[in-house]
Protein backbone atom coordinates (compact mmCIF):
# COMPACT_ATOMS: atom_id res chain seq x y z
CA UNK A 1 0.00 0.00 0.00
CA UNK A 2 1.21 3.10 -1.09
CA UNK A 3 1.20 5.75 1.68
CA UNK A 4 0.18 9.62 1.16
CA UNK A 5 3.47 11.40 1.44
CA UNK A 6 1.52 14.14 3.43
CA UNK A 7 1.28 11.52 6.12
CA UNK A 8 4.85 12.02 7.10
CA UNK A 9 4.35 16.16 6.82
CA UNK A 10 1.61 16.08 8.85
CA UNK A 11 3.19 13.68 11.68
CA UNK A 12 6.33 16.11 11.61
CA UNK A 13 4.04 18.75 12.61
CA UNK A 14 2.17 17.45 15.32
CA UNK A 15 5.03 16.50 17.21
CA UNK A 16 5.93 18.90 19.73
CA UNK A 17 9.52 19.73 19.95
CA UNK A 18 10.56 19.85 23.92
CA UNK A 19 14.54 20.59 23.66
CA UNK A 20 14.02 23.95 23.02
CA UNK A 21 11.87 24.45 25.92
CA UNK A 22 14.08 21.92 28.24
CA UNK A 23 16.95 24.57 27.42
CA UNK A 24 14.99 27.67 28.28
CA UNK A 25 13.60 26.01 31.85
CA UNK A 26 17.05 25.14 32.44
CA UNK A 27 18.36 28.75 31.36
CA UNK A 28 15.90 30.13 33.78
CA UNK A 29 16.69 27.33 36.48
CA UNK A 30 20.68 28.62 36.22
CA UNK A 31 19.27 32.70 36.16
CA UNK A 32 17.20 32.33 39.22
CA UNK A 33 20.31 30.27 40.67
CA UNK A 34 22.74 33.00 39.82
CA UNK A 35 20.57 35.73 41.17
CA UNK A 36 19.57 34.22 44.78
CA UNK A 37 23.74 33.54 44.94
CA UNK A 38 24.71 36.84 44.04
CA UNK A 39 21.86 38.96 46.30
CA UNK A 40 23.29 39.76 50.06
CA UNK A 41 20.21 39.25 51.73
CA UNK A 42 20.11 42.19 54.37
CA UNK A 43 17.68 41.82 57.34
CA UNK A 44 16.69 44.70 60.19
CA UNK A 45 17.56 45.60 63.51
CA UNK A 46 14.17 47.42 64.83
CA UNK A 47 14.41 50.12 66.64
CA UNK A 48 11.33 52.03 68.35
CA UNK A 49 12.13 56.01 68.91
CA UNK A 50 9.99 57.28 71.20
CA UNK A 51 8.57 60.22 68.93
CA UNK A 52 8.70 63.59 70.46
CA UNK A 53 10.92 63.10 73.32
CA UNK A 54 13.90 65.71 72.62
CA UNK A 55 11.41 68.23 73.27
CA UNK A 56 11.18 66.79 76.71
CA UNK A 57 12.31 69.13 79.34
CA UNK A 58 16.21 68.68 80.38
CA UNK A 59 17.06 66.04 82.75
CA UNK A 60 19.18 66.49 85.51
CA UNK A 61 22.48 64.95 83.69
CA UNK A 62 24.49 64.48 86.46
CA UNK A 63 22.26 62.47 88.61
CA UNK A 64 22.46 59.02 87.79
CA UNK A 65 19.51 57.29 89.71
CA UNK A 66 20.39 53.53 91.02
CA UNK A 67 17.58 52.30 88.70
CA UNK A 68 19.71 53.02 85.08
CA UNK A 69 22.28 51.36 83.21
CA UNK A 70 24.19 54.24 81.80
CA UNK A 71 26.37 52.98 79.05
CA UNK A 72 28.66 54.81 77.31
CA UNK A 73 30.86 54.41 74.33
CA UNK A 74 33.48 56.81 73.16
CA UNK A 75 37.01 56.95 71.10
CA UNK A 76 39.85 57.29 73.03
CA UNK A 77 43.40 58.57 71.45
CA UNK A 78 44.46 55.43 69.54
CA UNK A 79 40.61 55.59 67.93
CA UNK A 80 39.99 52.42 70.04
CA UNK A 81 36.24 52.25 71.17
CA UNK A 82 35.95 51.96 75.30
CA UNK A 83 32.68 51.08 77.40
CA UNK A 84 31.59 52.65 80.10
CA UNK A 85 28.76 50.92 82.21
CA UNK A 86 27.89 53.09 85.56
CA UNK A 87 31.15 55.17 85.17
CA UNK A 88 32.91 51.43 85.33
CA UNK A 89 35.26 50.98 82.11
CA UNK A 90 35.18 47.52 80.80
CA UNK A 91 38.60 46.35 78.98
CA UNK A 92 37.08 44.27 76.37
CA UNK A 93 33.80 43.75 75.13
CA UNK A 94 32.93 40.62 76.49
CA UNK A 95 33.20 41.30 80.18
CA UNK A 96 30.60 44.08 79.17
CA UNK A 97 28.44 41.40 77.39
CA UNK A 98 28.52 39.14 80.36
CA UNK A 99 28.05 42.18 83.09
CA UNK A 100 24.54 43.11 80.95
CA UNK A 101 23.41 39.54 80.32
CA UNK A 102 23.49 38.79 83.91
CA UNK A 103 21.85 42.15 84.95
CA UNK A 104 19.29 41.58 82.22
CA UNK A 105 18.60 37.83 84.02
CA UNK A 106 18.14 39.32 87.25
CA UNK A 107 16.29 43.15 86.54
CA UNK A 108 15.08 43.52 82.66
CA UNK A 109 12.83 46.41 83.44
CA UNK A 110 15.86 48.43 83.98
CA UNK A 111 16.53 51.06 81.19
CA UNK A 112 19.28 50.60 79.32
CA UNK A 113 20.32 54.47 78.06
CA UNK A 114 23.32 54.69 75.64
CA UNK A 115 25.36 57.54 75.49
CA UNK A 116 27.26 56.99 72.08
CA UNK A 117 29.88 59.12 71.33
CA UNK A 118 30.43 60.97 67.86
CA UNK A 119 33.38 59.53 66.85
CA UNK A 120 32.21 55.95 67.15
CA UNK A 121 31.61 54.02 64.22
CA UNK A 122 28.07 52.91 63.78
CA UNK A 123 29.28 49.20 63.69
CA UNK A 124 30.46 49.68 67.54
CA UNK A 125 27.13 51.31 68.55
CA UNK A 126 24.75 48.29 66.55
CA UNK A 127 27.26 45.77 68.66
CA UNK A 128 26.19 47.41 71.90
CA UNK A 129 22.69 47.71 70.89
CA UNK A 130 22.24 44.17 69.89
CA UNK A 131 23.97 42.80 73.08
CA UNK A 132 21.49 44.80 75.00
CA UNK A 133 18.90 43.85 72.74
CA UNK A 134 19.57 40.11 72.85
CA UNK A 135 20.03 40.35 77.20
CA UNK A 136 16.49 40.94 76.88
CA UNK A 137 16.16 44.76 78.52
CA UNK A 138 12.87 45.87 78.42
CA UNK A 139 14.06 49.72 77.40
CA UNK A 140 16.98 50.79 75.75
CA UNK A 141 17.32 54.76 75.09
CA UNK A 142 19.37 56.96 73.64
CA UNK A 143 20.58 59.84 75.22
CA UNK A 144 20.98 63.23 73.74
CA UNK A 145 22.34 66.65 74.44
CA UNK A 146 20.43 70.08 74.78
CA UNK A 147 22.61 71.68 72.47
CA UNK A 148 22.68 68.69 70.15
CA UNK A 149 19.03 69.31 69.97
CA UNK A 150 19.30 73.27 69.39
CA UNK A 151 21.85 72.71 66.68
CA UNK A 152 19.34 70.58 64.43
CA UNK A 153 16.31 73.30 65.09
CA UNK A 154 19.30 75.37 63.65
CA UNK A 155 19.81 73.55 60.45
CA UNK A 156 16.35 72.62 59.76
CA UNK A 157 14.72 76.26 60.57
CA UNK B 1 -0.58 20.33 -15.52
CA UNK B 2 -0.58 18.92 -11.65
CA UNK B 3 -1.47 21.08 -8.94
CA UNK B 4 0.34 20.24 -5.06
CA UNK B 5 -2.43 19.61 -3.20
CA UNK B 6 -0.55 19.79 0.22
CA UNK B 7 -0.29 23.49 1.14
CA UNK B 8 -4.45 23.42 0.28
CA UNK B 9 -4.91 20.39 2.65
CA UNK B 10 -3.42 21.43 5.59
CA UNK B 11 -3.26 24.94 5.52
CA UNK B 12 -1.15 27.38 6.47
CA UNK B 13 0.82 26.08 9.87
CA UNK B 14 2.82 28.16 12.30
CA UNK B 15 6.26 27.08 13.71
CA UNK B 16 5.37 27.96 17.80
CA UNK B 17 9.16 27.35 19.36
CA UNK B 18 11.07 30.13 17.73
CA UNK B 19 7.86 31.73 19.35
CA UNK B 20 8.32 30.58 23.06
CA UNK B 21 11.79 30.90 22.28
CA UNK B 22 11.43 34.75 22.20
CA UNK B 23 8.90 34.93 24.89
CA UNK B 24 11.46 33.03 27.67
CA UNK B 25 13.94 35.07 26.44
CA UNK B 26 12.26 38.37 26.45
CA UNK B 27 10.91 37.50 30.38
CA UNK B 28 14.36 36.79 31.47
CA UNK B 29 15.83 39.97 29.83
CA UNK B 30 12.49 41.87 31.78
CA UNK B 31 13.59 39.86 34.92
CA UNK B 32 17.22 40.77 34.72
CA UNK B 33 16.89 44.36 33.91
CA UNK B 34 14.51 44.95 36.90
CA UNK B 35 17.02 43.29 39.25
CA UNK B 36 20.04 45.02 38.34
CA UNK B 37 18.02 48.57 38.13
CA UNK B 38 16.67 47.79 41.74
CA UNK B 39 20.40 46.74 42.96
CA UNK B 40 21.21 50.47 41.43
CA UNK B 41 19.21 52.14 43.44
CA UNK B 42 21.46 50.81 46.69
CA UNK B 43 24.78 52.68 47.65
CA UNK B 44 26.99 49.45 47.96
CA UNK B 45 27.64 49.99 51.92
CA UNK B 46 29.65 47.97 54.45
CA UNK B 47 26.74 46.80 56.84
CA UNK B 48 26.98 46.04 60.71
CA UNK B 49 26.45 42.91 61.75
CA UNK B 50 23.31 42.11 64.57
CA UNK B 51 22.13 38.80 66.08
CA UNK B 52 18.69 40.73 67.24
CA UNK B 53 17.55 40.79 63.30
CA UNK B 54 14.78 40.26 61.51
CA UNK B 55 13.44 39.71 57.90
CA UNK B 56 12.70 43.04 56.35
CA UNK B 57 9.22 43.31 55.19
CA UNK B 58 9.65 44.66 51.33
CA UNK B 59 6.57 44.67 51.16
CA UNK B 60 5.52 47.07 53.23
CA UNK B 61 5.54 50.22 50.81
CA UNK B 62 5.80 52.92 53.34
CA UNK B 63 9.08 53.44 54.22
CA UNK B 64 12.22 55.53 53.84
CA UNK B 65 15.48 54.16 53.18
CA UNK B 66 18.15 56.35 53.99
CA UNK B 67 22.00 55.13 52.87
CA UNK B 68 24.86 56.98 54.85
CA UNK B 69 28.23 55.71 53.51
CA UNK B 70 31.53 55.84 55.54
CA UNK B 71 32.03 59.11 54.41
CA UNK B 72 29.09 60.81 55.76
CA UNK B 73 27.29 61.11 52.51
CA UNK B 74 23.28 59.98 52.22
CA UNK B 75 21.32 58.51 49.27
CA UNK B 76 17.88 57.90 48.98
CA UNK B 77 17.03 55.59 46.44
CA UNK B 78 21.04 55.80 44.90
CA UNK B 79 20.81 59.52 44.56
CA UNK B 80 22.56 61.80 46.87
CA UNK B 81 20.38 63.79 49.33
CA UNK B 82 21.46 66.47 51.86
CA UNK B 83 20.22 66.48 55.16
CA UNK B 84 17.45 68.76 54.91
CA UNK B 85 16.10 66.71 52.25
CA UNK B 86 16.19 63.71 54.20
CA UNK B 87 14.35 65.50 57.29
CA UNK B 88 11.54 66.64 54.54
CA UNK B 89 11.13 63.50 52.69
CA UNK B 90 10.94 62.17 56.94
CA UNK B 91 8.20 64.90 57.59
CA UNK B 92 6.42 63.92 54.28
CA UNK B 93 6.18 60.34 54.99
CA UNK B 94 5.04 60.85 58.20
CA UNK B 95 2.41 62.94 57.08
CA UNK B 96 1.81 61.07 54.57
CA UNK B 97 1.23 57.11 55.87
CA UNK B 98 1.36 57.61 59.86
CA UNK B 99 1.79 55.64 62.35
CA UNK B 100 2.91 53.43 59.74
CA UNK B 101 5.73 54.79 57.61
CA UNK B 102 9.03 53.22 58.72
CA UNK B 103 12.64 55.14 58.34
CA UNK B 104 15.38 51.96 58.19
CA UNK B 105 19.37 53.39 57.85
CA UNK B 106 21.47 51.23 55.51
CA UNK B 107 25.11 52.89 57.17
CA UNK B 108 28.30 51.72 56.93
CA UNK B 109 29.62 50.10 60.20
CA UNK B 110 32.57 52.56 59.97
CA UNK B 111 30.63 55.82 59.62
CA UNK B 112 31.01 57.89 62.90
CA UNK B 113 27.68 57.90 65.10
CA UNK B 114 27.46 61.95 64.58
CA UNK B 115 26.73 61.01 61.06
CA UNK B 116 22.98 58.96 62.21
CA UNK B 117 22.26 60.59 65.63
CA UNK B 118 20.54 63.90 63.76
CA UNK B 119 18.88 61.30 61.70
CA UNK B 120 17.48 59.51 64.82
CA UNK B 121 16.65 62.84 66.03
CA UNK B 122 14.87 64.24 62.79
CA UNK B 123 12.58 60.71 62.84
CA UNK B 124 11.78 61.27 66.77
CA UNK B 125 10.85 65.18 65.43
CA UNK B 126 8.93 64.19 63.10
CA UNK B 127 7.11 61.45 65.24
CA UNK B 128 8.25 58.70 63.44
CA UNK B 129 8.80 55.80 65.84
CA UNK B 130 9.25 52.91 63.61
CA UNK B 131 13.05 52.80 62.71
CA UNK B 132 15.30 50.49 61.79
CA UNK B 133 18.85 49.92 60.80
CA UNK B 134 19.69 47.63 57.67
CA UNK B 135 22.15 44.99 59.57
CA UNK B 136 23.71 41.54 58.28
CA UNK B 137 22.59 38.45 59.64
CA UNK B 138 25.50 37.46 62.28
Amino acid sequence: MRIPSSYHDRSDHEQMAMTPMIDIVFLLLIFFVCAAVGQIQESLLPTELSAGSIEAPDAVAVAKPLGEVWLRLFQNDQNQTIAEMNDLEYASFDNLRDTLKQLAETAPEIPVILDIGPDVPLGEMIKVYDTCDSANFETIEFAIDRDEVDTLKRKTS
Amino acid sequence: MRMPTRSRRHGLQFNITPLIDIIFLLIIFFLAVSHFVRSESFEPVDLPEATQNVDQDEQSPQKLVVTVKQDGSTFISGVPAEFVDVEQRIIAGHVEAGEKFEVRIRGDKNVPFKKIKPLMLACARAGVGKFGFKVLPK
